[in-house]
């Protein structure tokens, strides 16, 4: 397998900008030796504080170092990604090393393992046992009590009415989204939580507000008639209140799909405890998009990781539902390649917008769309507080934020393809295809 | 804000009957609600218009686009070049980024454009310089939509001698170093006209500018300029004053280059085989006409300041002709005299202003001789001649009196040959870098080095170890990685010693990547 990363990807697996700063500077030959790459995997020995000994599968992008940081990938190994990136006649293709192929086995066999237990638990367990329908029976009573609560509390603030909110504390959404969480919901204790955040933070904050919590009820009433609905829009539903499903899970019963997968990007946002982790996928084949979100608790690492901008043959197993969007790679195929050229996609924002519509008919709830629009132009004004891209056209969509100045720079006020991720109101640009060449937006290494 | 919102706000509980419809085919669900409280049907019909209106969301009017930027001229920067940059431009080894910059300008090399962001926020001035000649069409453009990057349009786009077709314009209406920029390539093809421009001008700008713009006629500068500058010399301003004395002195056979001589020959004169000097007791009109200054700026007496500067505005050939001797012996001749110090700092400002060949190297030795006495005593305005001459001395000549001193180091501290040593000319040759690196071995020995009694943080060899990084040619870089061979050894003194080994080390990584990238 032929590495073909840029520079700019390695970085972009960088946990933060200081690792990505000494990622940069450990690309640097004079610094090792004993490096090769094989079919499989890129290796070599890096002198820091001691000399370590670094290495990569290539198929997945999973690094290990033996020097002792925490962070994933280390500097050692982005460094060494560097290297292959940018210099990679400095690295010979040579016959991997035994602490080489000793890891790849280890790695293989387990992940391996750990595949087929996880879907014999799913599929295995055929009838459930009579201790675990009751242990199903009181979590479903639970959570409808939670529902009746959470019903409650929302026919009562609009009965109040919206404008009292404004002087609540934050801990007034805590206390009603703790109590989801109690109540076994905790796709709702998320969605209640994001309501705090809206209050006067726009001049329309009511509308939203409004919005979302007609939203809400909307998501209890489907779940009380949860019998009229399709078995899809029924898994969608206890979903979204929180009956998550575990990996095994997914993989046994959700639906797998192959296809060359374009790896546009990844959105990174703080949450509770922690950070989500969006990466936008588009099958090339297909015309999917796919959605895999990680959480990271306690800066724990995320355990994925994706070479953004580039293109992986894979199988991805999506989550069932009405419209399945999240997803879960179940094998990796092919090499990653980058991304050239052109961009799949919209030709205009209005087919664009239609996509979306067609979208929430399946699943009113969605929060997020990849957006991948072609020829449009980035604009900004009021000396760079307003920023839109505008289709052939002349039709436009807002930018979220105000630093779009990378996206311009590249742009050169020509029209370029962007993936971006879109809210319902504003994309936030993920990446930009200009002059042939993808470029990661909105990261800050 | 539409009924259902404004509904919300107030509160169900405050309204005697609340209308459901909005309006929208949503409208046609109403009926199917199931009965129960009217704020649970509310906020389903809420709900539901919501996601009618997100689904039928549609684009706004796009503006009206700027045009895009034009084709450029100088050739992209490699990838590898390009990572360089971002990591100079980040901030790591900073001395290393306007030699970088200025290495991309010469080959005729431009930024990538994701580099220009990074780029244009550079804020100091001095770096500025560099990177405007290497933003590219793409930079210029970026530029004005962004009002903290406005500074590039304060340089005027490459080709040094050319003018821009809109010169005149900017001339009429731009700001003060874009018309300066403009005159002085218009002094270098058509002097007069420039020249007529600025007259034009001239009463209506201000003191400041009128200093600024007067300086571009150093450009093409000729006798035809002065009665101009000649009438400057009655400016208000002693800023505008000065500025055209300074031109004057630059026409070799000016009026006021023949009155200030007559200054000169009446303050120093020759006499039983010494130099006599005399500066007046006050100050006459035609002087402070002239440019001199009446008040001295630094702390020393005013006559003192009169000398200073009419010496400083004299030619040192002069005083070869008028009192018939070579520098050497005019300094014999001055010896002890109660103004030598003040005479010897007139001759070193004049002779690295006229960059007299003859008299920078009589005046180094000089000055190595008496600049300590020149520090006791407080008596100068300025106390760095020894680095500016040396910065006018030719490459193997430095090299060589700066071998003599090093040779010469006996360890005591106030010893200040490091100071000197920046201006060595970079890179070293590679004969004074050898020789350099020989001394620091005998000087610094591993014995040495790793003994307990050793303190590195006050020993000048370490100290300067990162800078080496810096001055050394490309031929010696492996002889840094063979200094000495360190212990493995956990003392901070040791630790200090391999960190400045470090740095030094990091510095020629990224001077050897420069050099391999940006070709």
């Amino acid at each position: 397998m032929e590495i073909q990363l840029t520079g700019d990807q390695v970085l972009a697996l960088a946990p933060d900008a200081s690792s990505a700063a000494a990622g940069k500077k450990h690309g640097n030959a004079r610094l090792w030796k004993n490096l090769g790459m094989s079919a499989e995997a890129l290796w070599g020995e890096c002198q820091g504080s001691a000399l370590y000994q670094v290495k990569v599968e290539l198929a997945s992008l999973t690094t290990q170092c033996s020097c002792p940081s925490r962070k994933l990938p280390c500097k050692h190994s982005l460094g060494l990604l560097m290297l292959a990136a940018t210099e990679r006649s400095a690295i010979p293709t040579a016959e991997p090393p035994e602490w080489v192929t000793d890891w790849l086995a280890k790695r293989q066999a387990s992940s391996a393992r750990r595949q087929e237990r996880a879907e014999k638990k799913a599929v295995g367990a055929a009838p459930p046992s009579a201790d675990q329908r009751k242990t199903a029976e009181k979590r479903l009573a639970t959570v409808k009590k939670g529902l009746d609560g959470l019903d409650l509390w929302l026919n009562d603030l609009v009965r109040q009415g919206l404008a009292g909110v404004q002087t609540q504390p934050a801990s007034f959404w805590e206390r009603q989204a703790a109590r989801l969480r109690d109540a076994q919901a905790p796709a709702l204790d998320t969605r209640v939580r994001r309501l705090a955040a809206i209050p006067n933070a726009s001049t329309n904050w009511p509308e939203k507000l409004l919005a979302e919590l007609g939203k809400l009820a909307l998501l209890t009433h489907a779940f009380r008639l949860e019998d009229r609905l399709t078995p899809e829009m029924r898994e969608e539903v206890r979903l979204l209140i929180g009956w998550n499903l575990t990996q095994g899970e997914v993989s046994a019963h959700g639906e797998t799909l192959r296809d060359t997968w374009l790896i546009a990007g990844q959105v990174i946002e703080e949450a509770e405890r922690g950070k989500t982790q969006r990466t936008w996928l588009f099958g090339s084949k297909s015309a999917r998009p796919a959605m895999v979100l990680q959480f990271s608790f306690a800066g724990q690492p995320f355990g994925e990781h994706f070479a953004l901008g580039s293109q992986q043959e894979a199988e991805l197993t999506f989550w069932p539902g009405s419209f399945p969007l999240r997803a879960q790679v179940r094998a990796r195929l092919g090499e990653i390649t980058p991304l050239k050229d052109r961009l799949p996609g919209h030709e205009n924002i209005d087919t664009f917008l239609d996509t979306v519509a067609q979208a929430l008919g399946r699943q009113p709830w969605l929060d997020h769309f990849l957006a991948l629009l072609r020829e449009v132009t980035p604009a900004c004004s009021d000396e760079g507080q307003t920023w839109t891209v505008r289709d052939k056209d002349g039709h436009a969509l807002p930018l979220d934020g105000s630093d779009h100045w990378l996206l311009l720079a590249l742009s050169g006020g020509h029209p370029v393809d962007l993936a971006a991720e879109w809210n319902g109101e504003t994309l936030r640009p993920l990446g930009v295809m200009a002059e042939g060449e993808y470029t990661l937006l909105g990261r800050t290494n | 804000m539409d009924s259902l919102v404004t509904t919300a706000l107030v509160g169900l509980a405050r309204q005697e009957k609340v209308d459901l419809s909005t309006g929208t085919p949503v409208d046609a669900l109403l009926a199917s609600l199931p009965d129960g409280e009217i704020e649970r049907k509310f906020l389903l019909c809420a709900g539901a218009r919501a996601i009618y209106c997100q689904a039928g969301k549609q684009a706004q009017q796009g503006p009206h686009l700027s045009e895009p930027a034009g084709p450029e001229r100088l050739r992209p920067c490699s990838p590898g070049a390009a990572l360089v940059l971002s990591r100079l431009l980040a901030g790591e080894q900073t001395l290393l980024l306007p030699g970088a910059l200025a290495r991309m300008r010469q080959r005729g090399l431009r930024l990538s454009p994701h580099l220009l962001p990074q780029a244009l926020n550079i804020t100091s001035k001095e770096t500025r310089a560099f990177l405007a000649p290497v933003l590219g069409e793409r930079g210029r453009w970026l530029s004005q939509f962004n009002p903290s990057w406005r500074w590039v349009q304060d340089f005027l786009p490459e080709s040094e001698f050319s003018l821009p077709p809109d010169a005149e314009t900017i001339w009429q209406e731009g700001p003060t170093a874009r018309r300066a920029e403009i005159l002085r390539r218009l002094r270098a093809v058509d002097p007069e006209k420039a020249r007529a421009w600025l007259q034009e001008a001239w009463k209506q700008e201000k003191a400041e500018t009128r200093s600024t713009l007067l300086e571009t006629l150093e450009v093409g500068l000729s006798p035809n300029d002065e009665p101009f500058l000649e009438e400057a010399l009655d400016d208000r301003s002693s800023g505008v004053r000065n500025m055209a004395a300074y031109l004057l002195t630059r026409l070799p056979n000016s009026a006021l280059l023949q009155r200030m001589h007559q200054r000169a020959q009446s303050m120093i004169v020759r006499q039983e085989g010494k130099l006599v000097v005399e500066p007046p007791q006050k100050l006459e009109k035609d002087w402070l006409r002239d440019g001199i200054g009446e008040k001295p700026a630094q702390k020393i007496s005013a006559r003192s300041w009169w000398l200073l500067q009419v010496l400083s505005f004299i030619e040192p050939a002069f005083w070869e002709s008028h009192l018939g001797a070579q520098p050497a012996e005019l300094f014999k001749l001055l010896a002890d005299d109660p103004w030598e110090m003040q005479v010897m700092e007139g001759w070193s400002k004049a002779a690295l202003s006229y960059h007299a060949s003859n008299w920078i190297i009589p005046l180094w030795n000089w000055w190595r001789a008496h600049y300590q006495q020149a520090v006791e005593k407080r008596l100068l305005t300025d106390y760095t001649y020894r680095e500016q001459l040396l910065r006018q001395m030719p490459a193997p000549i430095v090299e060589q009196t700066m071998l003599t001193m090093l040779n010469a180091y006996n360890g005591k501290p106030d010893n200040d040959c490091w100071e000197l040593l920046a201006e060595v000319p970079r890179p070293w040759s590679t004969e004074f870098a050898r020789a350099y690196l020989q001394l620091l071995r005998q000087h610094c020995t591993v014995k040495k080095i790793t003994a307990e009694s050793f303190n590195p943080y006050a020993d000048p060899w370490i100290n300067d170890l990162p800078s080496l990084g810096l001055t050394l040619p490309t031929s010696c870089f492996d002889e840094i990685a063979h200094l000495w061979e360190l212990p493995d050894d956990q003392r901070w003194g040791i630790q200090y010693i391999r960190n400045q080994l470090n740095e030094c080390t990091a510095t020629i990584h990224m001077r050897q990547q420069i050099e391999e990238e940006i070709i």
